[in-house]
């Protein structure tokens, strides 16, 4: 492999596959001994090499149609002709420049030196690249394995320390997001962090049993809560800002029924009577019919998701749920199947109680939310993003349609894990989250295979690895839970 | 031995006179320029402007060409071409590739063409002769000659393989015809007499008649006028048949008889040296040459399709640059450009 030119921020490396090989995402070193300097260049294109004299060969052999040609020729010249026909190139962005001191090899960032073309490439053990960006297990102290790097397949560790802010997950639909997800997760509760998941697709909740069916080592730290069946409130409990939210933005009450419903509720509120059934009997016996109409046709609806119980006994709250994962677990809130009013509910109940129990210097948390464009409104957005986030609020989204996702959540992203994507639109969206070259999103994404993603961010120290998404033999027991 | 015989196996006796050299300077190629590689117009220039050039008598202009139509007889044919690269440079001499390719076409059958090379050879001082000789001797039974100097061997190889190839194609073809690259002048530096005579007979003996179509012939009268425009103002197949115009004891050496041919009315005119099968003329041949092959831009597709075969691609030239480098383990000498040292920038 040879250094053939420098375009910018990139080199062009030629390359005989059949000697050696690349791969998009693979690490190179070129290092010329004779300076004691060096570069890092990460493959982000493979190509073959475009010789006019193979293009004529290709038009000679297709245009003449169908004849039969017999080749008297060594084969050794057929040999030398097919490395020659299959050069291959890989465009390769320079991410850090090496020094040699003392026969010590240190890495920095660029300074836009360049190695002349005598200067030998190798490819990178990942091993070393880590230890030299400082993101090797040994440097940290709450360690989260999430799987290898993808060439040399070397154990790749985060810290949990570096999820505390906002990750992103994207990709197409079943490329391995939710394994990622799933890795996050059972790291982040082996580290005693407590999580909150919106858990779209029922996925989660097969954590606490292994593929046998036995139950998993997360059997007792992961607890699933069903809308309607073991997840239900009182009203107290939802407040009255969360229910006049709901029934007034999603439900579309008036709000002159709102504000005659308002005022029963802070009656009954007052007389320490509030309930689901009593707002209900309250508006049924006062208002008249107009208002009425509107309001009981909402509260029907409301009733219809079984989400409201009278009594506290019957009633879940956060607090309480959240202290049977003290040592680490997480509240799987599951949503498939659950009608818009239920989901509308129960997801502003728990951001509102979130951010209540964090105020109140609860420990932080961490929300894994799927396909949140589903369930979250512009308001939660901008809220994720400054308040609920400096609260303790951290947050993981996963997504196959990152468009959804906000621009101001995108540029605020620390992490991004990012799986195949072809969209360039897609591409595009997330780019801001990365802080590199929107070529490497652009060119890596597309060459992502099936449970491998390009992760860049404050847990790589901010350099983009390939890695895939499996675990050591001694965490076996880890990958069956997550089937 | 058979001619396609020798033609397989000839890369043998290249092999086996390989001499072991040292270094090796490669040719300086162009991998990004659409470019073809055949030294054959460069080697030869000057030899090649001597053997097609004929002379006439003045007044030719005078005499009206005749109309050419095609025939209806469907003939197998078969046409060849050769393509010749020097490689590189060695401390010894240069060495050099070949390719012949041989295209067969019969009525009613998918068209073949046989591809024998690319074979390289080392030629040095110390075996020129024998190289040249083996040819002459060995192969076309023509007596022993002085060699030419190592840079001319390129050239004189593809000499050798094109007319061994030409023989070949015309023992593939019975009752047909053959085209060649080129006249049919026998006696030149690189062909003798005897050798194209006897690929002549050859085809003959099959009943195959021999049409030799040259690209660079230059044909002009005692008062220099050129004679390959003489046709241009007639819009449609024409030719003329100028052999018995042909001053001095040049006529001799040709075994046909030279015509001006345009054999399609917006192609190009050719000079054309026809050896009709015997029981057929020229005329004959001629129209049989216009209904039995296609032609692009008044070049009979044949020809053509042996020559896209036979030339070189600058891909296929680092190919053989990299398979005798590693073949003979020379050690490679960068190409240096003395000019450009000491006058670059300025028409270095």
């Amino acid at each position: 492999m040879q250094m053939f030119r420098k375009m910018g921020d990139e080199v062009v490396l030629i390359y005989n596959p059949r000697n050696e090989g690349v791969e998009v995402g693979e690490n190179i070193k070129i290092l010329d001994s004779a300076a004691g300097r060096g570069l890092i260049v990460q493959v982000i294109e493979q190509s073959l090499v475009d010789l006019t004299g193979i293009l004529e060969e290709i038009v000679r052999s297709e245009s003449l149609g169908e004849i039969e040609v017999e080749e008297h020729v060594s084969s050794e010249f057929e040999k030398y002709r097919l490395d020659v026909r299959n050069m291959k190139f890989a465009r390769a962005k320079i991410r850090k420049e090496i020094t040699v001191q003392d026969g010590q090899e240190n890495i920095a960032d660029w300074t836009g030196w360049v190695p002349d073309r005598s200067a030998e490439a190798t490819p990178i053990e990942d091993e070393w690249l880590i230890g030299k960006l400082g993101i090797a297990k040994e440097n940290f102290k709450h360690p989260i394995a999430i799987g290898e790097t993808a060439y040399t397949k070397r154990p790749f560790v985060m810290s949990a320390f570096h999820l505390q802010g906002i990750t992103l997950i994207v990709g197409k639909k079943g490329t391995g997001k939710s394994h990622v997800a799933k890795a996050l997760l059972l790291g982040l509760i082996d580290q005693g962090a407590k999580g909150i998941i919106f858990d779209i697709n029922d996925e989660y909740s097969a954590m606490r049993h292994s593929e046998k069916g036995r139950r998993s080592p997360y059997y007792d730290k992961i607890i699933p809560l069903d809308p309607g069946a073991n997840l239900r409130f009182t009203l107290p409990y939802i407040g009255s800002d969360v229910f006049f939210d709901v029934i007034q933005t999603t439900m579309g009450l008036p709000e002159a029924s709102a504000y005659e419903l308002k005022n029963i509720w802070s009656d009954i509120e007052k007389a320490k009577q509030l309930s689901f059934t009593n707002l209900g009997v309250r508006a049924t016996d006062s208002l008249d019919a107009r208002i009425l109409g509107a309001i009981t046709r909402r509260l029907d609806r409301m009733s219809q998701t079984n989400l409201f119980v009278d009594r506290e006994t019957q009633a879940t709250t956060l607090e309480v749920e959240l202290k049977k994962i003290e040592g680490g677990g997480a509240l799987v809130i599951n949503l498939k199947m659950k009608n818009k009013d239920t989901i509308d509910l129960v997801v502003q109940t728990v951001l509102r109680k979130t951010q209540e129990l964090l105020e109140t210097g609860f420990h932080p948390l961490f929300i894994f939310a799927e396909e949140a464009h589903m369930y979250l409104r512009e308001t939660n957005w901008a809220d994720a993003v400054t308040r609920m986030r400096h609260l303790g609020t951290y947050q993981i989204y996963m997504t196959n349609t990152p468009t959804e996702i906000r621009p101001l959540v995108i540029r605020q992203a620390d992490n991004l894990f990012l799986f195949h994507l072809t969209e360039f639109m897609n591409l595009q969206h997330v780019t801001p989250a990365t802080r590199i070259d929107p070529e490497t999103i652009q060119q890596v994404a597309k060459a992502l295979p099936f449970r491998t993603c390009l992760a860049v961010g404050d847990a790589t120290n901010h350099y983009p690895f390939v890695i895939r998404t499996v675990f050591a033999s001694s965490d076996s027991w880890k990958d069956q839970a997550l089937l | 031995m058979s001619t396609e015989d020798i033609l397989k196996k000839f890369v043998g006796v290249l092999e086996d006179h390989f001499p072991e050299a040292e270094t090796f300077q490669p040719r300086d190629i162009a991998l990004d320029k659409f470019v073809f590689i055949n030294d054959e117009d460069v080697d030869k220039h000057d030899e090649l402007v001597e053997d097609e050039a004929v002379e006439f008598l003045a007044g030719l202009e005078e005499s009206k060409p005749k109309a050419l139509e095609p025939d209806s007889l469907s003939l197998p044919v078969s046409s060849v071409d050769a393509s010749s690269a020097q490689i590189g440079e060695t401390n010894l001499g240069v060495i050099s590739a070949v390719r012949v390719a041989v295209w067969k076409q019969e009525p009613g059958k998918t068209p073949a063409i046989r591809k024998y090379g690319p074979y390289l050879a080392h030629f040095t001082r110390d075996n020129v002769d024998f190289i040249y000789n083996y040819f002459r001797h060995e192969i076309f039974g023509v007596a022993r000659a002085e060699p030419p100097q190592v840079y001319k061997m390129t050239d004189r190889l593809r000499n050798f393989f094109e007319r061994l190839a030409q023989r070949q194609a015309s023992e593939i073809i019975e009752k047909g015809m053959t085209l060649f690259d080129g006249s049919l002048r026998g006696g030149t530096v690189d062909t003798p007499l005897e050798v194209l005579r006897g690929t002549i007979n050859s085809a003959h003996g099959r009943g195959n008649c021999v049409v030799g179509i040259s690209k660079s012939s230059t044909l002009t009268t005692s008062d220099g006028q050129k004679l390959l425009g003489m046709l241009d103002e007639y819009p449609k197949s024409c030719y003329r048949d100028v052999h018995e115009e042909i001053l001095g004891s040049l006529k001799s050496q040709i075994l046909g008889r030279v015509h001006v041919v345009k054999f399609t009315p917006d192609g190009f005119t050719f000079r054309v040296d026809v050896a009709p099968a015997p029981g057929k003329d020229c005329d004959k041949t001629l129209c049989l040459v216009k209904s039995n092959c296609a032609f692009f831009g008044g070049y009979p597709e044949p020809l053509r399709a042996a020559h896209i075969h036979a030339y070189f691609t600058p891909d296929e030239i680092l190919s053989l640059q990299n398979l005798a480098v590693k073949k003979y383990d020379m050690e490679i000498v960068r190409p240096f450009d003395f000019r450009r040292c000491i006058f670059s920038p300025f028409g270095g």
